[in-house]
């Protein structure tokens, strides 16, 4: 009986994902933010996802998946000539978090399309338990 | 003692082949948590392979040889022939996965109909048994 552990490798597809949107709003969130606890603009954060082997099918190996590292952008910051800014260098420049709300945006979609196809295993999974127990109603 | 059930083909077949659905499955489920996983390879086999072989009585090479009735034989699901699908991803993305959103979608609603089928065929199976036994008890 493999139900379960279809389930298990779902919920691991969701936790990342759903971590995956965590990581984006808070993104978005601070796309103006210039200072920070380590000092200096916002940088962007994405998760790396690595496969994790959970048991087999045969030969075949199962795999969840999970976060592997949370990595923090070093791309430049973006900069705009703002001398009125309290954040301004000498020159007038202020630096601003290095993201890109289209580059966002687009990971968004994608990551809430990849939670639908998770919470579409689980829903085959229950459908399919459910038919396996109808097989007990032999009268 | 007589066995209603591994006797009967039919439960036999369909025993197999809601064990190798719900397999397949979780190999679907496995590629769909692992949309974003860089690197990562699409993993399946070819249902229709295995059932066949499972149909013909066909062993798998990985049967182990007996000289004792007693002599345990290790799984037999342990191979499983490769996947001959002809939608079988070919393009890989930047990052070295090649997981086709479209196919385990369509893979998973098909595999979940085949395990439905199966279980429904399973059943009628066991309703004729069932009332094999009624009819002798009246």
């Amino acid at each position: 009986m493999s139900i379960p552990q279809i389930l298990d490798i779902a919920s691991t597809g969701m936790a990342a994902q759903r971590l995956r949107v965590q990581l984006i709003a808070s993104n978005i969130a601070n796309s103006e933010t210039t200072r920070t606890k380590e000092g200096g603009p916002y940088r962007r954060k994405d998760a790396v996802f690595r496969a994790q082997d959970l048991g087999f099918s045969g030969a075949l190996a199962n795999a969840g998946v999970k976060v592997a590292e949370i990595r923090t952008s070093q791309e430049p910051f973006l900069t705009r000539y703002e001398p009125g800014h309290p954040d301004a260098n000498a020159d007038g420049v202020v630096s601003y978090p290095n993201v890109n709300p289209v580059e966002e945006m687009v990971n968004l979609t994608e990551a809430s399309r990849a939670y639908e196809a998770n919470i579409a295993v689980v829903r085959a999974a229950k459908a399919m338990a459910t038919s396996a127990l109808e097989i007990l109603r032999v009268q | 003692m007589f066995d209603l059930t591994s006797g009967n083909g039919m439960i036999q077949t369909m025993d197999r082949g809601l064990s190798l659905a719900s397999q397949r499955q979780t190999l679907i489920a496995s590629n769909l948590a692992n949309l974003d996983t860089p690197g990562y390879r699409t993993r399946d086999f070819s249902f229709e392979g295995a059932m066949k072989a499972a149909i013909s009585g066909q062993k798998s090479p990985t049967t182990l040889a007996t000289t004792h009735p007693m002599h345990l034989q290790g799984s037999a699901s342990a191979s499983l022939p490769p996947s001959l699908d002809p939608l079988q991803p070919l393009a890989e993305r930047n990052d070295g996965n090649d997981v086709s959103l479209d196919r385990e979608n369509m893979l998973l609603a098909r595999t979940q109909t085949t395990y439905q089928t199966a279980s429904t065929f399973m059943q009628v199976e066991l309703r004729k048994l069932y009332s094999l036994i009624r009819e002798g008890s009246k």
